[in-house]
Order: C-alpha cells, then sequence, then structure tokens
C-alpha cells in the first residue's frame, strides 16, 4: 500500500510541480534558487569569486544552521539555546577525519553530522524533562560545559586543547565557486526536506507537542518520543551546517565553533526571519551576514552584534512574527499592482 | 467497564481524592457534580494517567490502567476533553482533529467518526482551515468535543465543556452530549452546572473535598433537600 502511494505521489510530482511554481510563493523560491544557482557565472572577477561570493557561502551554511533552530524550536516548541553544541561537534570530527584520518571531505561531513545526531539523542534525552525557559538553561550549560572541555589545556592531548585544529586539506575545494555549488547543494536539500518534514504529519505532531503538550498526550501521542526525534533531526541539519562551517574555514577551534554566540546566532537570524516560517531563517541569516559584511567594508565590525540587536529589537517590537511574512505581503502587493489586478 | 477502587490522591500534602469508589456501565452516561475545588477534575486526571493515584487500583474492561502513561490509556480507549479546552491553537481545526485521531489507524472508521462529528457540529466543517485560535469559545469547545470522539473511544471522559459559554451555547453542547450518548459512546462528565447535568446524566455522583458523598439517579438526588438548597437553588 506504501509502494503505490509512493508510486503515485512520484507520478503526480510533474503537475505538482507546476501548479507549485505557479503560486505566489512557489515562484519566488524558484525564481531565488535559480538566481543564486547563476550567481557564481556572473562574473570572473577575482574580488567578486573570492570575498562576495565567500560571503554568499557563509550566509548559507547560517540559513541552514538557523533552519534547524526553527525547526526545533518555532516547529516542535523545544527551546534551545545550545545549539552551538552541534554545530560544534560535527564541525570537530569532520576536521579531525579529513586531519587524522585523511577522509575525503564528502564523506567526513555526513559522519560529522550523524555524530550530532547521536548528541542530540544523548542530550535530548536528559533535557526533556525540562520545560520552556529550563530547557533553554539546560541546553545552554551543556553547550558551555563542552566549550570548556574543548578549551581545557590538559585534555589538549584528546581534545586539541584551544588551538583547534588546522589543516589546509580540511577545505572542501580551493576553487570558491565549486565549494559555493557544493554549499547551495546542502541548502537547497536541507531546506527541501526541513519544509515539508514540517508540512508532513510527523510536522503536525512536532506542532501540537509545542501547542499543548497535555493535549498530544492525552491524544494518544508519545511526546517523549517525538521530543527526542525532533532534537535528533534538528541535530542532523545544524551538525551539516557546523561541518560545512569546519570546510569553510578550514579550521575548528573551541570558541569558534562551541562558543555562546554561536548559538546565539541561530536564534537571532531566525528571530528576525521569522519563527515558524523556515523561509525566515534564510533571509534572516543573508541579512546578518551582508550587514556583518558592509561593517566590515566599512571598519566597523565590532559593532555587528550591537546593530544587530538593536536591529532585532525594533522587528520584534512591531512585528512578531519577524519580517519575512511583511516583506512577502508588500511583494506581493506590487506584483498584483504590476500585474494590474 | 471502568472500575476505580479506593483511590486516594494527594498534592503534596494536600487531599484532593479520597477513597473514591466509582463504576462505570456500558453507555452509560455518569456525571459528577460539585463545588470548586473539590477534585473533580483531578479525578478524570487520574484515571486518564495525567496524575498516578498514589493508592488504590483502577480498573478499564478487566485490565489494570493506574500507574501506565496517557498516550498508552489513550490507546486503551480513553480520551480525556481537557478542561479549559486545551486546543492546538496555532493549528488549523483539520489539523487539530487529525491529531485527536491519532491512535485511530483505520480510515473507514476515522471517515464515519468525521461523518457523525460535521453532523453533530456543522460550524466544524465550514472552518475547517481555519486556525483554532480564531474561534469563538462555543466552537472552541466544539473541536475539543471532536477532537476527543475522532480517536473512537470506548470511554469519554468530558471536564466541564460548559465553562464560560453563554447558556444557549451551553444547551447546544448538552444536546451534543446526548446525540454523543444516544450513538453509544460511554460518557463521563463532570460538571459544575448543576441544573444541566442533572437533565442529562442518569447517575449523579456528588464530589465533596474529594470524597463522594451521595450518588443515586437525577429523580433521586432532586428529591434530597440538601442538593435542591444548595446546588438546585430551589
Amino acid at each position: 500500500m506504501l509502494k503505490n502511494e509512493i508510486e503515485e505521489k512520484v507520478k503526480q510530482f510533474p503537475t505538482y510541480l507546476k501548479s507549485w511554481v505557479k503560486t505566489f510563493l512557489g515562484g519566488l523560491t524558484l525564481f531565488c534558487i535559480i538566481s543564486l544557482i547563476a550567481l557564481p557565472f556572473l562574473s570572473q572577477n577575482q574580488n567578486f569569486t573570492h570575498v562576495f561570493l565567500r560571503q554568499f557561502t557563509l550566509a548559507m551554511i547560517f540559513s541552514i544552521f538557523a533552519a534547524s533552530w526553527d525547526l526545533l524550536t518555532g516547529i516542535s516548541g523545544q527551546i534551545s539555546f545550545g545549539h552551538a553544541i552541534f554545530f560544534g561537534i560535527a564541525g570537530y570530527i569532520c576536521a579531525y577525519l579529513i586531519s587524522y584520518q585523511n577522509f575525503p571531505p564528502w564523506i567526513a561531513i555526513f559522519i560529522g553530522a550523524i555524530g550530532a545526531v547521536f548528541f542530540g539523542l544523548i542530550i535530548g534525552i536528559p533535557c526533556l524533562r525540562l520545560r520552556g525557559p529550563y530547557l533553554a538553561l539546560g541546553t545552554l550549560a551543556f553547550s558551555l560545559v563542552l566549550l570548556k572541555l574543548f578549551l581545557m589545556g590538559s585534555l589538549s592531548d584528546v581534545l586539541f586543547g584551544s588551538e583547534g585544529i588546522s589543516d589546509y586539506r580540511i577545505q572542501i575545494s580551493d576553487n570558491p565557486v565549486v565549494e559555493y555549488i557544493i554549499i547551495l547543494m546542502f541548502m537547497i536539500v536541507s531546506f527541501i526536506t526541513i519544509i515539508q518534514v514540517s508540512k508532513s504529519k510527523f510536522g503536525t505532531i512536532l506542532k501540537s507537542i509545542r501547542d499543548d503538550e497535555v493535549s498530544a498526550d492525552a491524544s494518544g501521542i508519545n511526546t517523549t518520543r517525538f521530543k527526542v526525534y525532533a532534537f535528533m533531526l534538528s541535530a542532523l541539519f545544524a551538525g551539516i551546517a557546523g561541518a560545512c562551517y569546519a570546510t569553510y574555514v578550514g579550521a575548528v577551534n573551541p570558541t569558534g565553533n562551541f562558543g555562546a554566540t554561536i548559538s546565539f546566532y541561530a536564534i537571532l537570524m531566525a528571530s528576525l526571519g521569522g519563527l515558524t516560517t523556515i523561509r525566515g531563517s534564510a533571509l534572516g541569516a543573508f541579512f546578518f551576514i551582508f550587514l556583518e559584511y558592509s561593517l566590515i567594508v566599512a571598519g566597523a565590525e565590532i559593532y555587528v552584534n550591537l546593530i544587530f540587536a538593536l536591529i532585532l529589537i525594533v522587528v520584534v517590537r512591531f512585528s512578531e512574527h519577524g519580517i519575512l511574512k511583511p516583506i512577502l505581503e508588500r511583494i506581493k502587493d506590487l506584483w498584483d499592482l504590476l500585474l494590474g489586478r | 467497564m471502568l472500575e476505580m477502587k479506593k483511590i486516594y490522591h494527594y498534592y503534596g500534602k494536600a487531599r484532593a481524592l479520597e477513597e473514591i469508589n466509582l463504576k462505570i456501565e456500558e453507555k452509560a452516561l455518569d456525571v459528577v457534580i460539585g463545588p470548586n475545588g473539590a477534585g473533580k477534575s483531578t479525578l478524570l486526571r487520574v484515571i486518564s494517567g495525567l496524575e498516578e493515584p498514589d493508592r488504590g487500583k483502577i480498573e478499564f474492561l478487566g485490565e489494570r490502567i493506574d500507574g501506565l502513561k496517557p498516550h498508552k490509556i489513550t490507546k486503551k480507549g480513553i480520551s480525556h476533553c481537557p478542561e479549559r479546552r486545551r486546543l492546538f491553537y496555532d493549528m488549523t481545526v483539520e489539523d487539530n482533529l487529525k491529531m485527536g485521531a491519532y491512535v485511530q489507524k483505520n480510515r473507514s472508521i476515522y471517515n464515519k467518526q468525521l461523518e457523525f462529528i460535521f453532523e453533530l457540529f456543522p460550524r466544524l466543517k465550514e472552518r475547517r482551515k481555519q486556525r483554532a485560535g480564531t474561534l469563538s469559545g462555543g466552537e472552541q469547545q466544539m473541536l475539543a468535543i471532536a477532537r476527543s470522539l475522532l480517536s473512537n473511544p470506548k470511554l469519554l471522559l468530558m471536564d466541564e465543556p460548559s465553562l464560560g459559554l453563554a447558556p444557549k451555547v451551553k444547551k447546544k453542547i448538552f444536546e451534543a452530549i446526548e446525540q454523543i450518548k444516544n450513538e453509544g459512546t460511554t460518557t463521563l462528565l463532570v460538571e459544575q452546572d448543576a441544573v444541566l447535568a442533572m437533565e442529562v446524566g442518569e447517575t449523579i455522583h456528588l464530589l465533596e473535598e474529594g470524597k463522594i458523598e451521595m450518588r443515586g439517579t437525577s429523580e433521586e438526588l432532586k428529591r434530597e433537600p440538601r442538593i435542591k438548597k444548595v446546588y438546585l437553588g430551589i
């Protein structure tokens, strides 16, 4: 029966795709994807590929990371302030495998992500007794413990100490265009998966746990099990992002990969774009990275967090659900106006 | 069908339930009435597993169910429609109903039940795509009842379905409860509005300070002078 269902879905897919593109959101998404694919071929300028394109790559990595946070917090309602755990652990595993075990980056990224899933399981189980703000504090504490462990000099033989791992081979490719395309593929696949998951029955179950855990339990849903699943799934994508980040930088170190600021980046980006929207995370991430970039160009990079925090406060004050929805509405109005509706 | 034997439950040191003995027959509509803080909601929470009783035994269809996790009890066929509705407010009406039918894997039973519910509450059919949080109080209560019915329960526990509703809407809800009963679902109803409760209920249990003080058919209880004075106001 399941096989038939899948076959039917595959058969209907082209018509589904056609109707999806015709909708406003579908068309816009496709437009964004195509322009992202076309971007690296616009110019062969050294400055363009080595600086500008790299910013895009970074923004895409953080998009995946912010979306994974949104899946855990926005969709399933489990507030995490320690998402850097998954980000960092995957990065470390990935860097270790490439640098010490001579794994190819492709496989190392996947193994890193699976390591993050494993950590999602380990951390998910004890944390599930905690609710709301206490869960946030619990995950934050976990990430700080890991940060300190990795910083500890006496453990530097095992966990590489504060120096971390640095190796030119960790880079996924010397060519920024190839790197860009690989990360873009990761981003597209991750976003399609996360959005489809949040739309599926599994996603509805997670949303019901977010809205009212007691009712979900009374409806016969094993809430504990689904919360662990949510942790693991979110950790998978956070792990992909973390491993990609390690290959992007070409090195890992405790503060850069485990720091509390990394966790907060995910929160800031996702809430700027809009909680539960998933796509909003990408908008927030691109906004943050390019704000940072323009401030670096202007020579005022120390004010990045200050300025971004101020922007976030203003946004949250006026629009509870971030900037994605209002922006989409404006574009749609403009679109309708252009079409003369 | 359901049998509670000497159930005791405490919140810390405060006693909520004391020596509760309760027997519900198949296809019956039992009502528990009583003042605020008598332990009515606790009684239902203990049955559906949201609270674990400190002492005593609960049997459902000959099986012990006390100490089981709530989702396991739901799978055995007890559905709890909680107090203050507790809907999934950010989800659509349709998704709320789908989650109510989580344990119901049989498609045809689900469709039949859905049909019955839309017959019972035509409003819900109109508002299928709407967010549950945007419904009116009465509609939310209807949705809460519908959601707990969709698991096709053998025993339905309802906690104050009339809470905060206008008299007219209350009437509608109680008509629906009677219809559900006529369809053959065993129901245990907890209610503060004694007048309405006595109209629909077959067996009435009076719960005061955690103890069942009186029990009987509504005719019997209506004759009791104390009930008349305190609960019916005649």
